[in-house]
């Protein structure tokens, strides 16, 4: 899950970012319009928090841009003013949901796992595929009523291909949105991970969840699932 | 030249200082002319006289006949100004007067009828001519022309003499006259200047407002300045009230965060309930202070701010699958800050999003000269009779409202209030809370 911050005040935006990577988000930060307007436009985010008060282009300005350029991922607007009129001009340029200053962080931490949800088309937290139940505000994985204990990586590889259940998602895609920039994309390190995801959901082998796409990626279907 | 165009009594000096010597000039040509008429009817009645008088001294038989002393002496006297002749009707001379020797033959030949007259200016020389018909007692018939010629110059003298008297007559008269307007524009324009003054003043804290006497003229700018006077010393008192009470009510939380002792459980807890309670007051205070009175604003159609609202809001709860429906009337009008129309009608439609389980209703109608009246109702739990009072009651502080009771509905109290109109809470046939408002 790719996250993208941008907030022009350093303190604000570590303490997000720092909040965010600890939850299991790939955090990557912006700290004005301009850069922002680049990043939202190179890479792939899963979601956006942006403040509205940047310097230069302001944030209202930027998520404008984005949706102009036919970004879709949800954004959430963080504003210090609260008034109306700048929380109805942020969500009519296409922000999703907004958060008025100071906030707590467990607040924010609410409105992204909304926001996050709704992207994903769920209308509850908690989501079941036959005998296995992800719950997206907690990030915990359970077979049979029992919790699994899943690193990070295994836990977001698992909900994205989940929360797409049924379609094929590339090897390139889950890199883009689940592991940092530097992350080297030549290696094997997917089929590792999607190796021992498969263990731990499934030690006995019977369920099946995750199936290989040769030469396209992977997909998964499951009972229940859509 | 911008500098006197800059200024009122600037411009009408400079206008008079340009349309006087015109009005003077004329005046003073008018009368120049006139005096010289004068001048010139007298000589010929004067000049008519001394032919008259050459005829009863002339005596005709065979010939004509004049005494060598006239009875006017300037007739005599050589070089005096005064001249006569008398020709035949083939203009030779007849005689002529003693004074005309260094004068030698003037008269000409012209066509005068029997017993007309001719007036007229040759050179330095005025000519009155006199034509008769002598009949001697033998039956003799002589046409005869009595020419007296007067020298212009005493005329032309005094008409200087007079000219000099006319000009610094006019000339005093023109002075008087700016002097005078000058006076008048002095105190024509004293209203304005002590508008200024008063202006200074209030400035200086020395008055409230323009309450003096002033010309009708005046009166509706001194009102309209009143008004925004009113409305500034208004919010001036709103930003003084707003930082007493957000110093005053950040002082408690804060009093009890310092008493609170880290070690204790709980602290974390307290610390969070105390911080939410500052960022809550601080947000009410802000609030109360953008807010005012603005009575020299313009016109904002309500239509577009509750679409823009309704947009907005349904983002945000899409998870709640709300229905909002909106009947407001397509020439209801807000008179005052759009800003504020947006902050209230946000507030309310906010909360009742919020509070409502499926379906909100918002409703407007009025506005321009009939009061302007909207309301907003959902379908949650509704707000409790006990309740209703303590909301809606004027200038309740942050710190005395509940924790978590929102401050949405303070707020719109607040911008209601400011506009001088009554917010109400009722039933919602939705089974919600019906939150009314009327503007004036």
């Amino acid at each position: 899950m790719r996250m993208l911050i941008v907030e022009d005040e350093a303190q604000l935006r570590l303490q997000l970012a720092q909040h965010f990577s600890e939850a299991g988000w790939v955090v990557e930060e912006a700290a004005d319009g301009p850069e922002a307007l680049y990043m939202g436009s190179e890479h792939p985010y899963d979601l956006a928090v942006v403040d509205v008060g940047l310097p230069g282009v302001s944030g209202v300005e930027v998520v404008r841009q984005w949706r102009e350029q036919g970004n879709t991922f949800p954004v959430l607007i963080l504003t210090a003013r609260g008034d109306w009129q700048d929380k109805v001009e942020g969500l009519e340029a296409g922000a999703d949901d907004y958060v008025t200053k100071p906030f707590h962080l467990p607040e924010v931490q609410a409105r992204i796992n909304a926001l996050h949800r709704r992207s994903a088309g769920l209308a509850s937290d908690r989501v079941s595929f036959g005998p296995i139940t992800l719950d997206l505000a907690a990030r915990t994985v359970a077979v049979d009523g029992v919790a699994l204990d899943l690193t990070t990586f295994e836990y977001n590889t698992l909900e994205y291909l989940a929360t797409r259940a049924g379609t094929v998602v590339s090897k390139t895609e889950l890199t883009e949105h689940l592991y940092d920039q530097d992350f080297d994309r030549d290696s094997n390190v997917i089929e590792v991970f999607i190796g021992r995801l498969r263990k731990k959901i499934d030690p006995q082998n019977t369920l099946k969840p995750i199936k290989t796409v040769r030469g396209a990626g992977y997909r998964f279907v499951l009972d229940g699932s859509r | 030249m911008r500098k006197i165009t800059g200024s009122l009594a600037g411009r009408l000096l400079l206008a008079s200082v340009l349309i006087l010597p015109l009005f003077l000039g004329l005046v003073g040509y008018n009368l120049d002319r006139s005096y010289r008429l004068g001048l010139e009817a007298a000589l010929e009645q004067r000049l008519q006289l001394h032919v008259l008088a050459l005829l009863a001294e002339a005596e005709y038989a065979e010939s004509l006949w004049l005494p060598e002393q006239l009875l006017e002496p300037r007739l005599n006297q050589p070089d005096s100004g005064l001249y006569a002749y008398i020709t035949n009707a083939e203009a030779e001379l007849l005689w002529s007067s003693g004074s005309a020797i260094t004068l030698g033959y003037y008269p000409e030949r012209r066509n005068l009828a029997t017993g007309s007259s001719s007036f007229s200016r040759r050179d330095a020389l005025f000519d009155y001519t006199y034509r008769v018909l002598w009949q001697t007692e033998d039956g003799v018939e002589a046409h005869m022309l009595f020419t007296v010629l007067e020298d212009a110059e005493p005329l032309e003298a005094e008409l200087a003499v007079y000219r000099r008297s006319l000009a610094t007559g006019l000339g005093g008269v023109s002075l008087l006259l700016v002097l005078c307007q000058a006076l008048l524009l002095y105190w024509g324009l004293r209203p304005l200047r002590q508008l200024a003054r008063d202006i200074d003043d209030i400035e200086y804290g020395e008055r409230d407002n323009l309450d003096g006497e002033y010309p009708s003229e005046l009166q509706a700018l001194t009102r309209s300045l009143n008004t925004l006077i009113a409305g500034e010393r208004l919010r001036r008192e709103r930003v003084r009230n707003t930082l007493g009470d957000l110093a005053h009510s950040l002082k408690t939380p804060l009093a009890v965060l310092r008493s609170g002792k880290p070690e204790q459980s709980g602290f974390e807890a307290l610390v969070k309930e105390q911080t939410d309670l500052m960022s809550q007051i601080v947000d009410y205070q802000l609030q109360r202070a953008v807010g005012g009175s603005h009575r020299l604003l313009g016109l904002v159609a309500v239509t577009p701010v509750v679409q823009r609202l309704r947009e907005s809001l349904l983002k945000v709860y899409s998870a709640k699958n709300l229905q909002i429906d909106v009947a407001v009337s397509e020439n209801a009008v807000f008179r005052g800050d759009e800003r504020d129309l947006m902050e209230l009608m946000g507030n309310l439609v906010d909360n009742a999003c919020k509070y409502g389980e499926h379906h909100v209703r918002i409703g407007a109608t009025g506005g321009g000269t009939a009061p302007l009246k909207f309301w907003v109702e959902d379908d949650g739990e509704g707000i409790h009779p006990k309740m209703r009072p303590v909301i809606t009651a004027r200038g309740t502080r942050a710190d005395t409202r509940q924790l978590g009771q929102g401050i949405g509905l303070a707020v719109a109290v607040d911008i209601v209030d400011s506009y001088r109109g009554s917010l109400m809470i009722d039933d919602s046939p939705l089974g919600g809370a019906l939150i009314s408002v009327e503007l004036p």
